[in-house]
């Protein structure tokens, strides 16, 4: 197979793979207590942390940007995304490269553990918590042996807040 | 198949644009120099490189006109026509049109045909009516398309011929029948059926896999067609059946069937016509009587004309946004040079960098001036590369320049005054999204000198000046940034009138004395123009506010020199490439941002005495007695600063669209020139951000955007933080 079909077939897989959760293999990490997952296909690659620039008046879980080879990359961390207390970065903290819609993102995360088989069968819808709790970016809850992985859909995690210009939300934060 | 020929297609509309500036270019010298045959040789070679390749890709419509063109031009190259004024315009004006025609082909839009057509027949007039001997020749130029509208009585034939498999093994050559048909009569519509064609693992090259439709319009008899399929007869599949029409109409109907089975499946009138059951005449009549989805509406009462009307407009707007968006590529051309010898420093690179590896794998202290020197020359290499990079963006700015000579032959005239132009610096080497960006505004100014500058011939002459106006367009390097003037030998810009205009608006009080520097500058204000009238060629809509705008944004600034009654100049200084800025790094706090060198007009520590304040909170700075307000980048962005005092701190007076304001930072760290990286290509705009760079320390530093951080200062914050 070209290298041009082969790319194109794993762009449909990305395309693909997010929105019906179809199981497959999920990258796994941990904030505290917490498993989560992403679809591995969409991880371009994980990096240990270093020192990233402040972006100037952003919300505060923009992290800020990093140079990854030559290209400006934004980095969100997870902790303040979902609310969680911070902690201090330990040699585990690492960043998870996503690609989001063509655009590249990175996610501060606790520390990476595994890459996990999780089947169908395995996989329920995420629950709902009602008002207490905005699950609208997970995808689904995984199993796997006696571990739960919240699979987190990155679409709708990372896209409508925070790439796409948020110049919608200004009258409301001001 | 038309998908495999879409690169090329791009590729000869590419090729046709540079053929018909080369077209255009000679024209214009062939005013000139009406006897120069090199030239003409030239523009006839261009021309006919049109022709052909757009005979190749079947836009036939190009390929005809073009033909004619060529036919003129054959013309004059053989001399039996002298070059005229009007000949010289006709061919202009046909380039034109041809320019149309070829944009419409890439995009599909409809052609205006009735330009089309009249630029046609002008050509074939002006080829035709002169001498006895050009007619002559004419005819036998032209003579296979013509002839079929000559031959009025003949009969067409559809012909399908479908050979014997054993053609080839016999040593017969289809091509030897279709040259004998052709030699009998006009073929036409010739299409070539392969879908018996094999796989290529079957194929056997010896066995004829194919089978051929067309039309033959001839005189001659059914028998003596027959008689050239004489030699294949046996064996093969071979129809011949009389199409009932007239010549020419069928002419017409397979030009029309020639031209679409490229791309589009026939329609069925063709094919009720290609199979003799409806003449092309019946055919016409009924569609003829067919009606536009609209004008049934409008019969039946069910919309008005008006929004029938209104409806067509939007679908035209439709359709021309559709075709913006088609040809929204781009590409470059690139001498081969430069690109081996980028080639040649990748490899050198490359083992720069695995000597670098081996060294690293096992290194000792004492290999220290090794790793030093082997440094050094990867700091060569990286910087070769860089700039030879950035030479592959560089295309020479007569580029630019080229579509002015055929401007101010136009402008010249439209406003019967008599203009020269002289360029010169058209190999100064410019970024080509500069050069794309600069073309309006030069056009601009260019007409401005035209319309406003020069003066008539005869006032010239009452001012003991030469006749013929002069615009002169020059472009050369100064420092790193490369200049573009623009001047003219007119009247000049009229101090008085442009100080009555200011006092009316309110820009400058009676009681001033603004000295020239300060009043030239005026003329770029939104709004502002001094011509008595609007003319057909400039004082409309874009102004010279929009100019300076343009100019503006590509990080480059304009300036005018003027003497009453000598000429105006107006230089332009652009940067050499939009991809690097010269900027100074300022730190606050901890972070580090680069404020674009252009902007900066000086940057000063303030004494306590010089800082003031409006309502206890507007902060001022008297610089040489004029208060600039104070804005604090920590306030800004929102960051922790190390000097909240401006005393202790260093402000910069910066500029930005004729404001000026003093921004407040902790240090200047140096000056250097950074390469712009886009933050919107990950992330979204940032309010007061211009872009990003990538410091020394390989952490991210932002370009700071004066306007967006005027206006947060003003505003305050977007985002509350």
């Amino acid at each position: 197979m070209s290298r041009v079909a082969m790319d194109k077939e794993v762009k449909d897989l990305r395309r693909h793979a997010a929105p019906q959760m179809n199981g497959g293999q999920f990258l796994t990490f941990s904030l505290g207590e917490e498993l989560y997952g992403v679809d591995i296909l969409r991880v371009q690659e994980i990096k240990g942390y270093t020192a990233v620039t402040k972006i100037p008046n952003t919300p505060s879980h923009i992290k800020g940007v990093l140079n990854l080879r030559g290209t400006i990359v934004p980095i969100v961390e997870l902790r303040i995304k979902f609310g969680m207390p911070t902690i201090d970065y330990t040699t585990f903290t690492v960043i998870i490269v996503v690609v989001v819609q063509d655009k590249v993102m990175g996610l501060v995360v606790d520390a990476v553990s595994d890459v996990l088989d999780i089947e169908k069968k395995d996989i329920q819808s995420a629950p709902d918590f009602g008002n207490m709790i905005d699950v609208a970016f997970l995808n689904g809850i995984g199993k796997s042996g006696d571990k739960l992985v919240s699979l987190l859909d990155i679409d709708r995690l990372l896209l409508d807040s925070d790439v796409k210009d948020s110049s919608k939300n200004l009258p409301a934060a001001a | 198949m038309s998908n495999e020929f879409a690169q090329f297609q791009e590729a000869f509309f590419e090729e046709a644009a540079e053929h018909l500036a080369v077209v255009e270019e000679g024209l214009l010298e062939l005013e000139q120099h009406p006897e120069d045959l090199d030239l003409l040789n030239k523009i006839f070679r261009s021309a006919h490189s049109i022709k052909g390749t757009a005979g190749m890709f079947s836009f036939n419509a190009v390929a005809q006109f073009t033909h004619k063109m060529e036919t003129l031009l054959d013309l004059l190259r053989n001399g039996q026509k002298a070059v005229s004024p009007s000949i010289a315009d006709l061919l202009l004006k046909a380039t034109d049109c041809l320019k149309t025609l070829i944009q419409s082909t890439k995009s599909g839009a409809a052609v205006d045909d009735e330009t089309v057509q009249r630029l046609a027949g002008e050509l074939a007039s002006a080829s035709a009516s002169d001498s006895q001997v050009s007619r002559v020749n004419v005819s036998g130029k032209v003579a296979q398309p013509v002839s079929a509208e000559n031959c009025g009585g003949d009969q067409t034939y559809v012909i399908r011929w479908t050979p014997p498999e054993w053609l080839f093994q016999r040593g017969l050559d289809p091509l030897q029948t279709f040259k004998e048909l052709k030699s009998i009569g006009v073929l036409t519509g010739i299409t070539l059926d392969m879908s018996r064609l094999p796989g290529l693992d079957y194929i056997d090259p010896e066995t004829c896999y194919l089978s051929w439709a067309m039309q033959l319009t001839t005189g001659k008899d059914l028998k003596v067609i027959e008689s050239i399929f004489e030699f294949v007869r046996e064996d093969s599949t071979l129809s011949i059946e009389p199409v009932k029409a007239t010549g020419k109409e069928e002419y017409a109907q397979n030009k029309a069937a020639a031209s679409g089975e490229q791309e589009t499946p026939k329609q069925l009138g063709q094919i009720l016509v290609e199979g003799g059951l409806v003449s092309p005449g019946e055919l016409d009549r009924a569609l003829g009587q067919q009606k536009r989805v609209g004008e049934i509406l409008v019969e039946q009462k069910v919309v008005t004309q008006q929004q029938v009307e209104q409806a067509l407009q939007k679908q035209r707007q439709q359709e021309s946004v559709a075709q913006v968006k088609k040809t929204d590529t781009t590409s470059i051309r690139v001498d081969t040079a430069k690109i081996d010898k980028l080639i040649n420093l990748v490899g050198e690179l490359v083992i720069t960098q695995s000597m670098l590896s081996d060294l690293g794998s096992r290194f000792e202290m004492r290999q220290l001036p090794v790793l030093l020197e082997r440094m050094v020359e990867l700091e060569r290499n990286t910087r070769e590369i860089q700039e030879r990079v950035m030479s592959i963006r560089m295309l020479p700015v007569g580029t630019a320049f080229a579509k002015f000579p055929r401007l101010v032959r136009d402008l010249s005239a439209k406003t019967g005054k008599k203009i020269q132009l002289i360029l010169s610096g058209e190999e100064t080497e410019l970024d080509k999204t500069v050069i794309e960006s600069i073309g309006d505004p030069l056009t601009h100014l260019v007409r401005n000198s035209a319309d406003h500058g020069l003066e008539h011939p005869d006032a010239r002459l009452d001012n003991n000046k030469q006749e013929v106006g002069t615009i002169r367009l020059n472009a050369f390097h100064e420092g790193g940034n490369i200049c573009i003037t623009v001047e003219d030998d007119g009247r000049g810009l009229d101090r008085d009138k442009i100080l009555a205009k200011a006092n009316k608006q309110g820009l400058i009080s009676e009681n001033d004395k603004p000295t020239d520097d300060q009043i030239w500058p005026l003329i770029f204000k939104p709004g502002f123009s001094t011509a008595e009238k609007i003319t057909d060629v400039s004082g409309r809509g874009v102004g010279m506010d929009v100019v300076k705008r343009n100019i503006e944004s590509l990080g480059g600034t304009i300036s005018i020199k003027t003497t009453k009654g000598k000429g105006t100049t107006f230089i332009l200084k652009l940067p050499l490439t939009l991809a690097i800025i010269d900027g100074m790094t300022v730190r606050v706090g901890k972070e580090t941002y680069i404020v674009p060198l252009l902007s900066i007009l000086e940057s000063i520590q303030p004494k306590a005495e010089v800082i003031k304040t409006v309502v206890g909170k507007g902060e001022l700075i008297n610089v040489r007695s004029t208060y600039i307000p104070i804005v604090r980048l920590y306030e800004v962005f929102a960051s922790e600063p190390q000097y909240t005092d401006p005393k202790e701190a260093i402000l910069l007076i910066l500029e930005t669209e004729g404001e000026r304001v003093a921004v407040m930072v902790d240090e200047i760290l140096g000056q250097q020139q950074v390469v712009i990286k886009s933050i919107e290509q990950n992330f979204h705009k940032v309010e007061g951000i211009a872009g990003a760079t990538i410091l020394g320390d390989g952490r991210v530093g932002f370009i700071i955007d004066v306007r967006g951080v005027l206006e947060i200062a003003r505003h305050g914050s977007p985002v509350a933080a």
